[in-house]
């Protein structure tokens, strides 16, 4: 049984301790959302996922999504107040302290970050592919390719991967 | 509109105003599909506008790194903080946020109707390839800016192993961040002095300067 103050204290938990990218992003939310309060099932969950891959901008908008789903507009309203705004006053003031404290050993720690960034973009990367097939794989590597060797528009190869997928994917 | 002056010491690029920064976080907002952003934003914001330089960007990549949220979410951030300061930063959320937002909660009700059609859940699958590409791809980019370093390539492998093993992520974070800290500090008191510089995404001036201001 959801109510508005129980999702606001959920998405304010999110906003909170969800560090580390998108992978750890939806698993903590997975395990809050489905496994512990049994508010959504693992199918509606997936769902919306999907949904929320093939529309436009960040990956946060998915949490936008899985509020409306659970509350309607108020529970939009409670995304936004509890979890886009803390997490985008915590991004900038990360960003902020980054800049400001140029010190060896502030330097040394963002050279520390280098593999941070990139285990955890893989992770995330890893964990939004356990959902695709064999073929879907293929997909993702073929647009990698893509990506670095050539100068094409993200977007755009998002886009013809989506048409692709319609026809590949869905046609059997 | 004024242009903002920008909080950070910004080495190229002009003055952004924050009419145009919302003009480009509205694009980012409206084509930016698959959920990772990053490839995107360098490409709008590095390549296109010329607005911020690769060690401005890749400074923005750290700090997203360890923000709490996605980190395209807390790159847009970044970057809209350095162009435009605090109103960039809630512009920029407004404007790179709302065409999503609109979108998901007008398909999630066709979506409930339509979702055991193949072709949708085909098309719904190429698009997170996609995303995944899009992901991989500014990984890549992030590593070469970073200095290709194949330590990067192992830390990053053991990242990604120990989260596929089950330990919870912020605990890989941390532990992580201590280790390289720690490989780190290690690597540049054994480097001689002439020696060939360690690979950084600091401008030489600016980890000079961080030096001088670090010596008592």
């Amino acid at each position: 049984m959801t109510s508005l103050l129980g999702l606001a204290a959920v998405y304010l938990l999110l906003s909170l301790v969800s560090v580390g990218g998108p992978g750890a992003m939806v698993s903590t939310a997975q395990r809050q959302l489905v496994v512990n309060l049994q508010w959504l099932t693992a199918a509606q969950f997936s769902s919306i996922y999907g949904l929320a891959a093939a529309a436009p901008g960040p990956n946060i908008i998915f949490f936008v999504g899985l509020a409306y789903v659970l509350e309607g507009w108020p529970g939009v309203a409670v995304a936004v107040l509890c979890f886009v705004i803390p997490l985008g006053v915590m991004a900038a003031l990360v960003d902020w302290a980054g800049d400001r404290f140029h010190r060896p050993w502030v330097a040394r720690f963002r050279r520390g970050l280098h593999p941070v960034v990139i285990g955890l973009g893989v992770f995330g990367a890893y964990v939004a592919a356990e959902g695709l097939d064999q073929r879907g794989l293929a997909l993702a590597a073929v647009g990698t390719v893509v990506l670095i060797r050539t100068k094409v528009n993200p977007a755009l190869v998002v886009g013809a991967l989506a048409i692709v997928g319609a026809f590949v994917l869905g046609g059997s | 509109m004024t242009a903002v002056p920008s909080p950070a010491a910004r080495g190229a690029g002009p003055p952004v105003s924050l009419l145009r920064l919302a003009r480009e976080y509205l694009f980012i907002g409206v084509t930016g599909f698959g959920g990772n952003l990053g490839l995107l934003v360098h490409k709008r914001i590095v390549e296109r506008r010329g607005w911020l330089d690769e060690a401005e960007f890749a400074a923005a990549t750290e700090a997203a790194a360890i923000a709490p949220g996605g980190t395209s979410t807390a790159l847009l951030v970044g970057v809209a903080r350095r162009l435009c300061g605090v109103p960039g930063v809630v512009l920029g959320l407004f404007c790179v946020l709302a065409p999503g937002c609109l979108f998901v909660i007008s398909f999630l009700s066709l979506y409930e109707t339509h979702q055991d059609e193949r072709w949708v859940r085909g098309l719904l699958e190429g698009a997170a390839a996609g995303g995944i590409a899009s992901a991989l791809a500014f990984l890549f980019h992030v590593w070469k800016v970073f200095g290709s370093s194949w330590i990067d390539i192992a830390g990053g492998a053991l990242i990604v192993a120990a989260a596929v093993a089950g330990v919870p992520v912020p605990v890989v974070l941390v532990v992580s961040v201590l280790i390289a800290y720690g490989v780190v500090t290690v690597h540049e008191r054994r480097r001689p002095a002439t020696g060939r510089p360690g690979p950084s995404s600091s401008p030489p001036d600016q980890d000079r300067a961080a030096d001088e201001e670090g010596t008592p």
